[in-house]
């Protein structure tokens, strides 16, 4: 059976592209972020879990706090540090993976993966108002939900610059006001709702208090990470999706409940996991007619 | 069996086509006609001949024989070609096929079997379908003795079969793969002048299948062939009369398409090899994209806006699906199929230099080539042919070295050879121009790290980069001239050392002085002493 993951980003409206926000400076000025340059876009073609070296990890510090082993914070679950030596990184799924990994849960990154390239899940980011890729203190991203069947490359993936319709009955992740540091754009916070039909099953993949940090290569594609928290829930609908038995089933649900970090209840566990996707992207366009009803 | 018959009558040659008026080069200058050919058709021609005369719905054979260019032009060496054992079994079944088509469907049938037969064997019936199919395919009537001939194949296939339809199949496979149709036998209408020179020129139905050839690179439609009829095609009024309504007619994007199609070598693009390790964009449908772009930018050029053909070199217009605006980088205009672009000032691309049609077919496999770049523009473009490579020349592609990352250290080695100079000074400058393309044609502008300088100059014409060498080819004294030399070739069928110079110049002047447009040039061609008269038999 083909694989049939589509994500349904949470719903706002899109952005004329030339957003003119005001950003509070802290004093008595007001500074206001104009962002006129034009639009880029650019398709999301790979997806990965973002996996741990030791106790290093991609990702970000989505709690705003450094938990240790046994700790208060994140449930006792210590975060990793990231390749760039930032503490406090949340990333608890990656400890899973190594299990995982033993089971047939294994599949889930290369099906979602075809599913990028079948066009079924075509997420494409889009950077409006920047004058300059290297440096600009005042951008909007996007992101959103491109349709129709990708053109891939002779050796498989997604063609860049090639022009996709947007989804006109997907909401979109609208994420103003940013800024590109040395061609790296870091966003955060932001929910998505990510509703997923994954092979038979109707699954809600909701990223909560997400961030996002893409850097735009000298070439024109974009590698980056994207995190947030997920509902362990999810994680359980999917991995039973790829044709686990109970007992695994059982076993990961164990698994994910002493290793959720995020979004403590009353009684102090954690309901969510924190979880961390690379991707990396290629520059694509858009129909320009899908603007002019704006 | 291939029977040809050659019938040459005695009559006056048509005078020489009027000035169209519309420049003061005076009139046709005295010129010493071509001598006649032989041509079979086409492959393209075969099949336009047969979906004109059956619609586009019938099915024809993958390939017939196969076509040779000769000095660029299937158009010339159509005359030079012969037809292979294997090729007579594929026109063979081809026809019996086509024929069978025919009568199997109401339609055609119904069309091209006007009668209705009294019995199996019905001569009268049988003769006035194959007279009437027979005008169309052989572009002229057919004589009585040729009709009795395919009458008596009709009846004896008619009796054997017992039904009179399946019987007249074999008559029109008969027609369909005689050398009558096959053939263009045009040779003109005999020896005249004085003291024994041989002044002939083409007769009205030899004028109707040429000026339909060439125009629409087909057959004669039934109104032309009345034209032929009625020997209006051997005066200056009626040939006049017939091209401009030949020039009005839908038909001539046809030949216009194929025009450029040979010229551009457009149907090579069928060909195409690209190492998929190397040139990631590359895939089916590609070719195909790359020569519609070519042939629908010509057809807004030449009919949309009539402008000059020199302006091919320097369009920004163009027109891409969604394949080939992912290879330019540019968004594409259209969900399905091909919408017009502008491109970009900075873009780096523009004319028919910077399409994949051109930039794709004039390199290697697996990298460009500034020599097959080059060799176009020398050849194609301004008729400057080029000499082959000594047999034992080293053509090897040179390996990426430190201290040659890109094709211009690469190819130095061919300018330091005094050997290889002679030739590739003549092309390599040139194809340096288009590097920032690979060999696909996508935009590039550094090759293994390194900068490309695409920098250089054409016959005194300084140029920086691809944009300014489309503008120096534009204005190269030899692009226009060469165009009207292509197209005479086009037209007759002829070797260039076959045109006579001075004619070929006056043309030149004429389209010059008319803005280069095509159009001029295909009418003043049409009426040109060097497509109505013929020379001596060589």
């Amino acid at each position: 059976m083909t694989p049939l993951l589509i994500l349904m980003l949470g719903c706002t409206a899109p952005d004329s592209g030339d957003s003119g926000a005001v950003r509070d400076t802290g004093d008595d000025q007001e500074w206001t972020c104009d962002a006129s340059g034009g639009r880029m876009h650019w398709v999301v073609d790979s997806l990965a879990w973002s996996r741990a070296d030791g106790d290093v990890s991609d990702g970000f510090d989505l709690d705003d706090d450094v938990s240790t082993t046994g700790g208060s914070g994140g449930c006792g679950i210590a975060d990793f540090t990231g390749p760039d030596g930032s503490e406090g990184v949340d990333n608890a799924f990656a400890r899973l993976l190594p299990v995982l990994d033993t089971t047939e849960f294994v599949g889930a990154e290369a099906i979602i993966n075809s599913t990028i390239v079948s066009g079924e899940v075509l997420l494409i980011g889009e950077l409006a108002g920047a004058d300059d890729l290297t440096d600009d203190d005042c951008v909007d991203m996007a992101l959103r939900r491109g349709i129709g069947t990708p053109m891939l490359d002779t050796q498989g993936n997604i063609l860049a610059s090639q022009t996709f319709d947007l989804d006109p009955t997907f909401g979109d992740v609208e994420i103003p006001d940013m800024a590109i540091v040395d061609r790296s754009i870091t966003g955060r916070p932001f929910d998505v709702a990510l509703p997923i039909q994954f092979l038979d099953a109707d699954l809600t993949f909701d990223l909560i208090d997400g961030a996002l940090r893409f850097d735009i290569q000298e070439d024109g594609s974009v590698k980056g990470a994207f995190a947030g928290g997920l509902e362990i829930q999810v994680l359980i609908d999917l991995a039973a999706n790829t044709g686990i038995n109970d007992e695994v089933e059982d076993l990961l649900r164990t698994l994910l409940a002493s290793a959720a970090d995020l979004a403590p209840d009353e009684d102090g566990q954690c309901q969510q996991i924190s979880i961390t996707f690379l991707f990396t992207a290629v520059p694509a366009y858009v129909y320009e007619d899908v603007w002019e009803d704006e | 069996m291939f029977l040809l018959a050659f019938a040459l009558a005695c009559q006056e040659p048509a005078t020489p086509a009027a000035d169209s008026g519309v420049s003061d080069r005076g009139e046709a200058p005295a010129s010493s006609p071509a001598p006649p050919s032989l041509k079979r058709l086409t492959g393209a021609q075969y099949r336009n001949s047969m979906h004109a005369l059956f619609g586009e719905g019938v099915l024809l054979p993958n390939s017939v024989e196969a076509d040779e260019r000769i000095e660029g032009l299937f158009a010339v060496g159509s005359a030079y070609t012969t037809i292979s054992s294997y090729g007579v079994e594929k026109y063979e079944k081809a026809a019996y096929d086509i024929a069978e088509q025919v009568m199997d469907d109401d339609e055609l049938r119904a069309r091209w079997v006007p009668c209705t037969p009294v019995d199996v064997q019905d001569d009268d019936c049988a003769a006035e379908s194959l007279e009437t199919l027979g005008r169309l395919a052989w572009r002229r009537p057919l004589s009585a003795d040729e009709l009795e001939v395919l009458v008596l194949v009709s009846a004896e296939a008619a009796v054997v079969l017992d039904d009179f339809h399946d019987g007249l199949e074999f008559g029109f496979a008969a027609l369909l793969m005689s050398p009558n149709f096959l053939y263009r036998v045009e040779l003109g209408d005999g020896l005249t002048g004085g003291g024994g020179s041989y002044t002939g020129a083409y007769d009205d139905y030899e004028m109707a299948s040429r000026l339909s050839f060439f125009l629409w690179d087909s057959i004669p439609d039934a109104e032309l062939l009345d034209a032929a009829a009625a020997g209006e095609l051997t005066n200056d009024a009626g040939l006049l009369a017939q091209v401009d309504r030949m020039l009005a007619d839908d038909r001539v994007v046809d030949g216009v398409r194929n025009l450029f199609t040979e010229m551009l070598h457009l149907d090579e693009l069928d060909d195409l090899n690209k190492d998929p390790t190397i040139f990631t964009y590359m895939s089916d449908d590609l070719a195909e994209s790359a020569r519609e772009e070519t042939l629908l930018g010509i057809e807004a050029l030449v009919f949309d806006d009539d402008a000059s053909y020199l302006d091919l070199y320097t369009t920004q217009r163009t027109f891409l699906d969604r394949t080939l605006a992912a290879v330019y980088d540019v968004p594409a205009p259209e969900r399905e199929g091909f919408g017009e672009v502008w491109l970009a000032d900075d873009g780096g691309r523009r004319g028919f230099l910077g399409q994949a049609s051109f930039l794709a077919l004039n390199a290697h496999a697996t990298s460009t080539s500034v020599t097959r770049r080059g060799i176009f523009i020398r050849e194609v473009v301004l008729c400057q042919p080029i000499p082959d490579p000594p047999a034992n020349a080293n053509t090897a592609i040179p390996e990426v070295a430190e201290d040659a990352p890109t094709m211009r250290e690469r190819i130095a080695v061919h300018l330091e050879n005094p050997e290889c100079a002679t030739c590739h000074e003549l092309t390599d400058p040139i194809g340096l121009g288009f590097e920032n393309f690979d060999g696909l044609g996508r935009w590039r502008l550094a090759e293994n790290g390194a900068t490309i300088d695409p920098s250089g100059e054409l016959d005194g014409g300084a140029f920086t980069d691809a944009w300014t060498l489309g503008q120096v080819v534009a204005d190269h004294p030899q692009t226009g001239p060469c165009m009207t030399q292509t197209m005479l070739q086009y037209a007759t069928g002829n070797v260039a050392d076959d045109l006579d110079e001075t004619l070929v110049d006056w043309h030149t002047d004429g389209f010059s002085a008319n803005a280069h447009r095509i159009l001029w040039l295909m009418r003043d061609v049409a009426l040109s002493p060097a497509f109505r008269e013929v020379g001596e038999i060589q």
